[in-house]
């Protein structure tokens, strides 16, 4: 048998696989788009309607990704402020106690999700622990089901997304660089900014991204922190397929999601192909 | 405040925060109180509750099913992708090469509704229930990349060399793969084989959408527990959980570590 | 003439380096030849060709008389060293060094004879059950080329096999490796772009640059009669000038007559070695030898040898003198006399290639 056969024959099944069973599946989400919701619910495919643009304005969805968006940004935000100085203390940490960090943040990236997600719940529903302390300065009685505990839900579950990217980045940053900037008289302030925050930007910019992403199109956590009332993009989407069978208007948002996706890793592409020019 | 003080109070409350939460849910599923906030002692009795709960067993083994078959596939599917894509450089597998990230990426809850419709659209011609099947599908097509990409970061440069020293010794092309690539990539096949078995037992958005009665996985029934409520129930199901994948993952990081040490 | 390795007219491209243009060789067997050029002259190239990793583009190689531009790697009778050890990191060193054999299913007492005849040669039996990380540069180089030899290959090739050790440990493999080459008599490929290398070791060296093999001679013929400015260049450190030949007399900006030996006329440089020239404090007059007058700039003391620069003629000449005890070294700014053999002059025209 030739080298070219037996390549094929190990990577043309995969490849097959995933066209039929990935690539096709995204197709007809364009074509359910598309489609119209009828009475039954079920979708008609007659001809091409446009119900489901029309249906963005007239259900409210607009306030909805102003909202997701918002949350997103402040959960990023969250997210790079308090894990980039984490990133930063253990990359100066000796050699056994870094990996040792590490560990403890890699084990809840991957980790079972659902859990962790629900772990917090307890944390804020009525008298739980949070909800306690928060309940001493401000007139609470339950923290569960209001955006603040979604916002902290998702700084939870995503913040080793934020910190790996930022630790990466600024292990590979030299020493020898920052010796230099101080021997070149920049004081602390300014070698810490020219230099390592500068060097660090790809591992900032790849972790904001991978904050940003999931915590738009965020299903579990606002179900489960937000309650069924607190509308997200994640959550509506779902609930156009499972509850109201308004398939086209849940594919619309689907993609609308998909997009943003596409836009924040455009832009990560980008940053990077200018650093490297 | 002191820069060095700050930067340590900052590490010591990120790992209280990541912690703490788990730490909490884990003691309270041995509370003997139905009640959260107040302890009255040891108790394995949500546990064994949990075990004389049919629907959980169902959903466990419903679970482990769709885990093992779907790494089996993806494992099959995805080295295979790998290789061919370290061995063969064209047009074609450069658009791959790109496209593989794409399941990884992609939001959940876009990936799930994509899934559904595929399936209720082809139901309209095919004899195709939603049910285990469909699931093992869905979670196969996003563990492929994922395999793929694991697998495909320890096909180096270096590698080839190898594989052309074995060729320069005799090898016939079946030889090189089982003499030199694949002891080569053991470790981050195994690693792989761990993460994806991992990532499909945890699922649950798209599980959600694919499911059908009958055939719920234990995440999406543990999910449609949690959105009842705080029990002690939800306490110790999501405690075994949450112990199951941190001990495949804590395996996972080791491989790995050994892997780059080596 | 029986030839080992043929090639005829090969040619290879890439889009990027190391392309190479209708190159055309004979090997002798049991010769030791050395693919000798700077980086990026296609010389891996060549070697690649013969082991059938790469596929040429036009020509043929034969291998014994026999054609083998179709023959798959793994049933071609040669074996490799490559550069860098490439040992496999799985393995203990002796499953290394009998990975050829098993693959061919020898049976245990051929391999077990095999595995004795080459450790031999190759001392290594206190590492056999080691893993390759566990050994140094050297030790794993050496197990690379008893991975080779062991399956007796008809043509061995070694890719630049010492590039990635300190000196000391490769002047003694290239020590090591002649002599197993002259005691086993494999015909050698050996790539390298260490010039003292390759003279040190060669039967037979091809000069390559920039996809073609310049010159292909003896290391003797090599140094001393290059046929081309590249080759004399790239071998040694000479002093060039460029000039005219006239009546037997080379003349440049520097120069006014400088006797040479040949008779041909044209534009053309000279090569003087730096270690054919000699110097004294009193001028030399003597119908074969050209001498002229300088004064010393540097004298970089070397240990062994002393480099002196001479000003002459507002230029400069290097040479090069063992440092023994006959030798008077001269003071920075004194002035001398440089006098060399008139036929040792090298002449190569600028129509020459």
């Amino acid at each position: 048998m030739t080298r070219n056969k037996l390549n094929n024959i190990l990577g043309l099944p995969g490849i097959i696989f995933l066209s039929i069973f990935f690539f096709t599946p995204s197709l007809f989400i364009f074509r359910y788009i598309f489609g119209s919701r009828t009475r039954t619910g079920k979708t008609s495919f007659d001809k091409i309607y446009f119900d489901s643009f029309s249906q963005l304005l007239d259900f409210n969805v607009v306030p909805i990704i102003n909202k997701s968006v918002v949350t997103a940004f402040f959960v990023t935000l969250i997210c790079f402020i308090v894990g980039y100085p984490f990133a930063y203390y253990i990359k100066k940490l000796s050699t056994t106690m870094k990996y040792f960090s590490l560990f403890l943040i890699s084990i809840p990236f991957l980790t079972n999700f659902l859990s962790r997600t629900y772990s917090w719940k307890i944390l804020v529903s009525k008298n739980g622990l949070i909800t306690k302390y928060v309940s001493m300065f401000y007139d609470v009685s339950s923290l569960l089901f209001t955006d603040f505990a979604v916002v902290l839900g998702m700084v939870y579950v995503y913040l080793p997304f934020m910190i790996l990217p930022i630790f990466t980045s600024l292990e590979n940053i030299e020493d020898s660089l920052l010796e230099s900037a101080k021997d070149l008289y920049a004081n602390p302030f300014k070698a810490f900014y020219y230099v390592t925050f500068k060097l660090s930007l790809p591992g900032v910019i790849a972790g904001v991204v991978l904050t940003f992403i999931p915590s738009l199109g965020a299903y579990i956590i606002p179900q489960i922190l937000g309650g069924s009332k607190s509308m997200y993009l994640g959550n509506f989407t779902v609930l156009q397929f499972i509850q109201a069978s308004n398939w086209p208007l849940g594919s619309l948002v689907s993609l609308i999601i998909l997009l943003f996706m596409v836009f924040a890793i455009n832009l990560l592409f980008k940053f990077e192909g200018q650093r490297n020019l | 405040m002191n820069r060095t003080v700050f930067l340590k109070l900052n590490y010591i409350f990120v790992l209280i925060f990541i912690y703490l939460p788990i730490f909490l849910m884990v003691g309270l599923s041995f509370n003997e109180s139905k009640y959260f906030n107040q302890w009255t002692g040891f108790t394995l009795q949500w546990y064994e509750q949990l075990f004389q709960n049919q629907n959980i067993l169902n959903a466990l083994y419903n679970s482990m099913i769709v885990a093992t078959v779907s790494t089996f596939l993806s494992i099959l599917f995805g080295f295979g992708i790998a290789l061919y894509l370290f061995r063969v450089k064209n047009r074609f597998t450069s658009f791959v090469e790109k496209f593989i990230y794409v399941p990884i990426v992609i939001p959940d809850v876009t990936m799930a509704a994509m899934m559904l419709v595929f399936f209720i659209f082809l139901s309209n011609y095919l004899e195709i229930k939603l049910g285990i099947a469909t699931t093992i599908i869905s979670h196969t097509a996003f563990n492929i990349s994922f395999v793929t990409v694991l697998i495909g970061s320890k096909l180096t440069r270096k590698l080839r060399v190898l594989e052309e020293v074995a060729s320069d010794l005799y090898a016939n092309h079946f030889q090189v793969i089982k003499q030199v690539t694949l002891p080569f990539v053991m470790p981050a096949l195994l690693a792989s084989v761990i993460l994806s078995f991992v990532l499909s037992f945890d699922e649950v958005v798209i599980s959600m959408f694919v499911t059908g009665p009958g055939s719920t996985t234990l995440p999406v029934y543990v999910f449609s527990m949690i959105k009842k409520g705080v029990t002690p129930a939800v306490n110790s199901v999501s405690s075994l959980m949450l112990i199951f994948s941190l001990i495949l993952v804590t395996g996972v990081l080791l491989l790995s570590r050994k892997d780059n040490l080596k | 003439m029986t030839y080992a390795l043929k090639f005829e007219n090969v040619s290879k491209s890439f889009s990027t380096s190391d392309a190479i243009k209708d190159i055309s060789f004979e090997v002798e067997k049991g010769e030791f030849f050395s693919l000798l050029g700077p980086s990026g002259c296609g010389k891996t190239t060549i070697l690649r060709i013969i082991a059938g990793l790469e596929q040429p583009t036009s020509g043929d190689v034969y291998i014994n008389e026999q054609l083998i531009n179709d023959i798959e790697p793994h049933l071609r009778p040669v074996n490799t060293v490559f550069q860098s050890y490439s040992l496999f990191p799985h393995l203990t060193v002796k499953e290394n060094i009998i990975f050829g054999l098993k693959i061919r299913k020898y049976d245990k007492k051929e391999i077990d004879s095999s595995l004795e005849e080459v450790i031999a040669l190759i001392d290594l039996k206190d590492h056999l059950k080691r893993k390759p990380h566990q050994l140094s540069g050297g030790e794993q180089q050496r197990v690379a080329i008893a991975r080779a030899l062991i399956n007796k290959p008809e043509v061995l090739l070694m890719d630049e096999p010492l590039g990635a050790l300190d000196l000391k440990l490769r002047e003694r493999l290239q020590v090591e490796i002649k002599s197993i080459q002259e005691s086993t008599k494999i015909t050698t490929i050996y790539v390298t772009h260490d010039q003292t290398e390759a003279l040190a070791m060669s039967d037979k060296i091809a000069v390559m640059s920039k996809g073609e093999i310049l010159q292909v001679d003896d290391p003797e013929t090599l140094y001393e009669k290059p046929t081309n400015k590249f080759t004399s260049n790239f071998l040694g450190n000479p002093n060039v000038f460029k000039g005219v030949i006239k009546n037997e007399k080379f003349i440049s900006d520097e120069f006014e007559e400088i006797a040479v030996s040949n008779t041909k006329n044209g534009p053309a440089s000279i090569f003087i070695r730096p270690e054919i020239i000699s110097f004294g404090f009193n001028k030399v007059t003597s119908p074969n030898v050209n001498c002229v007058e300088g004064v010393v700039e540097h004298i970089l003391y070397r240990g062994s040898w002393l480099d002196v620069i001479v000003s002459v003629n507002n230029t400069k000449i290097e040479i090069s003198k063992e440092n023994n005890f006959d030798l008077s070294i001269p003071d920075e700014g004194e002035k001398i006399y440089l006098y060399w053999y008139i036929n040792k002059t090298w002449v190569v025209f600028d129509d020459q290639k």
